[in-house]
């Protein structure tokens, strides 16, 4: 495997029938990261993961897996590539041993003992044709094929959809066995943020085609910060501030969102002398939900390290 | 590679079989001819070129089926996710398509040279093992260019278009080969048409979004 980044997005441009899906997308996640990609319905999560895996074809920029052109990824790096799709797109009519089978033997490297253990913790019914299966059961076949190869790279492209709580659970902790071997690098895109929470170390926010987010899941928490502000009179109209995520204003009372938070722009809040100025903790979801509020409702910045 | 042809075998297992019953039948046609046993031939070359025009049109719906159901029924999505490059996918199925002409074509020449070998009053000659080359080889790219004709055509999304193309393409091949004969000519074209279509083929198969 080369060195440097696993996965290395330059430039990224899509576009669908006219439509930009991914507009100048920049990523790099590095060896050991497990970067949680986050965005509403349509943000261009999937699209970017199939360009990554070839799949699909930027219509500008650059992306790399392993060093490689995603246009061309050779068999020898997709052997060390586990990746789960959305909506499961096994072969249907196949039975699951054969459908096993056969990625045993395409697969680069096999772990046995690790498949027939997630066959039996998930009781896959190894007789039953694969579009007999729920989706749950489906999920979970994936997941354990895309595990067994013991890959290098694990794309997750909203793994746990249909899966349902103890069987999400389950998956979150055979990600976390996984992760404990060393080297191993996720890439995992869910609408689940507390499962993103749970095992993330690094986020990106997915947003009109732009990652107006990418920075580690510690730093993201420090620099968004919510803030009450109560004043002696009316709110000021400007608070002649950049990053202002969401702000809202009711009598006296102005709650603010701000990106890239800093002493700085601390010092210009207090220039207007609020009477109080108090924190709201936000969770993941919460910033979530500021940095990918509709257009016209307010603009969020770029959040990077 | 080889357990991606084992893979298209057991998927095209139907068409094997089709093409091992129909070749029984031209054999049986070729041993009723050979041994007189009927008064005329003629209803006998009849079913010999039905069942060659049969033959032609599934090859063909066969090429398409490689193309759209692989495609449609998202079983190439997963393939790609696999350790195996689309060329390869294509391959397996061109090699496959290749063993189900072959198990069609190669027991009726194995018999007509046994049924005329074995016919006392007939000697071999020069001109018949010739006149044996030229329509194995004939056949045989006539078939592959039937089957690469699906190929293309399978990656027209109109319904329509494809079953259209299923009868008339092998039917502009087998004119083809009526109008021009057994010819250096006719190898030349049916040869740059195959490979012309399957590198079309294969630019399209590796640039299609799934």
């Amino acid at each position: 495997m080369a060195t440097g980044p696993v996965i290395s997005v330059e430039g990224l441009v899509k576009y669908f029938d006219g439509r930009c899906v991914l507009d100048g997308i920049d990523l790099h996640v590095e060896q050991g990261c497990v970067y949680g990609l986050l965005g509403r319905n349509g943000a261009g999560k999937t699209t970017m993961i199939r360009i990554l895996l070839g799949q699909d074809f930027a219509t500008r920029g650059r992306t790399r897996v392993f060093g490689t052109d995603s246009a061309h990824i050779p068999s020898k790096v997709l052997a060390h590539i586990g990746y789960v799709a959305e909506g499961h797109n096994l072969i249907q009519h196949y039975r699951v041993r054969r459908l096993v089978n056969l990625c045993r033997k395409l697969a680069g490297q096999w772990n046995d003992t690790l498949f027939d253990h997630l066959a039996k913790t998930f009781h896959l019914p190894m007789d039953c044709r694969v579009r007999e299966m729920s989706i749950g059961m489906r999920a979970q076949l994936n997941l354990a094929l895309a595990i067994a190869v013991d890959p290098e790279l694990l794309v997750l492209d909203d793994p746990t959809l249909g899966l349902d709580t103890v069987a999400r659970r389950q998956f979150l902790e055979l990600t976390v066995d996984l992760l404990q071997r060393q080297g191993r690098t996720i890439l995992f895109s869910s609408h689940i943020l507390g499962d993103v929470e749970r095992i993330a170390d690094r986020i990106g926010i997915l947003r009109g085609g732009k990652l107006i987010v990418d920075c580690p899941l510690d730093d993201l928490k420090q620099r968004v910060k919510k803030l009450r502000l109560i004043f002696a009179d009316k709110p000021p109209v400007d608070l002649h501030m950049t990053d202002i995520i969401n702000r809202q204003t009711q009598g006296r009372e102005m709650v603010i969102t701000i990106a890239n938070m800093n002493p700085q722009k601390q010092a210009i809040i207090d220039t207007f002398k609020p009477s109080s100025c108090t924190e709201i903790p936000m969770s993941l979801e919460d910033i979530f939900i500021e940095c990918t509020r509709l257009d016209g409702q307010t603009t969020p910045a770029e959040i990077e390290e | 590679m080889l357990t991606l042809i084992r893979r298209e075998i057991e998927d095209n297992i139907v068409h094997f079989v089709v093409a091992a019953l129909l070749s029984a039948l031209l054999v049986f046609a070729l041993w009723l001819m050979w041994s007189e046993q009927l008064p005329n031939n003629d209803p006998l070359e009849m079913l010999t070129i039905f069942v060659l025009l049969v033959v032609l049109v599934r090859l063909c719906r066969m090429g398409q089926l490689h193309i759209c159901a692989e495609t449609s029924r998202n079983a190439l999505v997963f393939l790609c996710t696999l350790p195996v490059t689309r060329t390869q996918l294509l391959a397996a199925k061109v090699i496959t398509a290749t063993l189900v002409i072959l198990t069609f074509g190669l027991p009726p020449l194995f018999a007509l040279r046994f049924f005329a070998y074995s016919q006392p009053s007939f000697g071999p000659c020069l001109g018949f093992e010739r006149y044996v080359w030229d329509l194995t080889f004939t056949l045989f790219l006539l078939l592959v260019g039937s089957y690469c004709s699906g190929l293309l055509s399978g990656f027209n999304s109109s319904r329509t278009i494809r079953a259209f193309g299923t009868f008339v393409l092998p039917l502009v091949l087998a004119l083809l080969v009526l109008a021009k004969g057994f010819s250096l000519q006719t190898y030349l074209i049916l040869v740059l048409f195959i490979f012309a279509v399957l590198l079309h083929v294969r630019h399209r198969f590796a640039a299609i979004s799934l």
